[in-house]
């Protein structure tokens, strides 16, 4: 299983800064980082919106993107 | 001329169904009568757990409570909030097994009235028993549209919503101060209630601080705008059925 992350910008309100979370070549998760009023998360990593296995899931905000890749990576292949 | 003193443990019970229904002199009193235990209890614990049986309902006397039930996953979904004066397991007195569990989401301190006595004033007093008849009968009201919120309104209108609803049932029981009222409901609370992560409830919050339709400081609520509140909620009290036009 080989997660990867693309730059992409993201119209949700926040930093606008965000990843497109690539496993195995398909998407599976957008991330958003976290603007500075979102308190004790900010400047995290948050899913916006999952697919396939990670539809629907309930997961942390990522204190950095290398967490976020290792989360998807344990994750997908479990 | 009523002779009995109403102690302000029994006035939550008494301004609540006032609220809601027509009562006599008499029936006051008589609510004046019912015996009360009262207990504190700590934030984040259950006052009635799912799967209990209950001899007694529990009257809110100060605090936020909330019925709620974990899933399979783990996952908390809230089903409700209740503010003093409500009973939220009054459901207990016919249903004997809780199918779901009641929790303060502060301290609280909450009566618990036997539900014998509950039964007696059912049988002897049918404007009592009207009232709390007609209680459930909002409490369903209230459940239809958590459902719409739930199921269809966005992040924006369902948070908006659940302000203008807990603004309104504080104002009725004399809780609110103006436009100022207490929320010591924190973000990942109103997440569980509306299917929503508290990143998502935190930028809503932001986005009606920066509209200026509301204004916040831990836990103290301001409302700025509550026409555009209103509307940004697509609320209308109606379902609360509450028998003096509150606003």
């Amino acid at each position: 299983m080989k997660v990867t992350v693309q730059p992409i910008k993201v119209s949700v309100g926040e930093t606008g800064d965000g990843r497109l979370d690539v496993a195995d070549g398909g998407l599976v998760a957008v991330l958003v980082q976290l603007g500075a009023n979102n308190g004790v998360d900010a400047g995290g990593w948050f899913v916006e919106t999952g697919y396939g296995a990670m539809s629907g899931e309930t997961h942390p905000v990522f204190s950095s993107l290398a967490t976020a890749k290792d989360w998807f990576t344990a994750h997908l292949t479990q | 001329m009523s002779v009995i003193t109403h102690s302000p443990y029994h006035q939550r019970l008494i301004r609540k169904l006032d609220a809601i229904s027509v009562l006599g002199a008499e029936d006051r009193d008589v609510l004046a009568t019912l015996p009360l235990n009262i207990r504190s209890i700590p934030e984040n614990s259950d006052i009635v757990s799912r799967g209990d049986r209950p001899s007694s309902c529990c009257l809110i006397l100060e605090g936020f409570t909330c019925r709620y039930n974990i899933l399979a996953s783990g996952q908390r979904q809230i089903f409700s909030f209740h503010v003093p004066g409500d009973i939220p397991d009054l459901q207990s007195l016919h249903i004997e097994v809780m199918d779901h569990s009641l929790g303060a989401l502060t301290p609280c301190r909450v009566a618990f009235i036997p539900h014998v006595a509950i039964d007696e004033l059912l049988h002897t007093r049918p404007r009592i028993a009207r009232a709390f008849w007609r209680e459930t009968l909002i409490d369903a009201a209230i459940f239809r549209e958590w459902l719409a919120s739930v199921g269809r309104r966005t992040a924006y209108q369902s948070v908006a919503h659940l302000i203008c609803e807990i603004y309104v049932q504080l104002l009725a029981v004399g809780l609110a101060d103006g436009l100022n009222f207490e929320l010591p409901i924190t973000q990942e609370e109103l997440g569980d209630a509306l299917g929503l992560s508290a990143v998502h409830i935190n930028r809503v919050l932001q986005e009606l601080k920066v509209a200026r339709v509301i204004a916040s400081n831990r836990r103290q609520i301001v409302i700025i705008d509550w026409e555009r509140l209103k509307a940004a909620g697509d609320f209308d009290p109606g379902y609360l059925h509450l028998r003096h036009d509150e606003l």
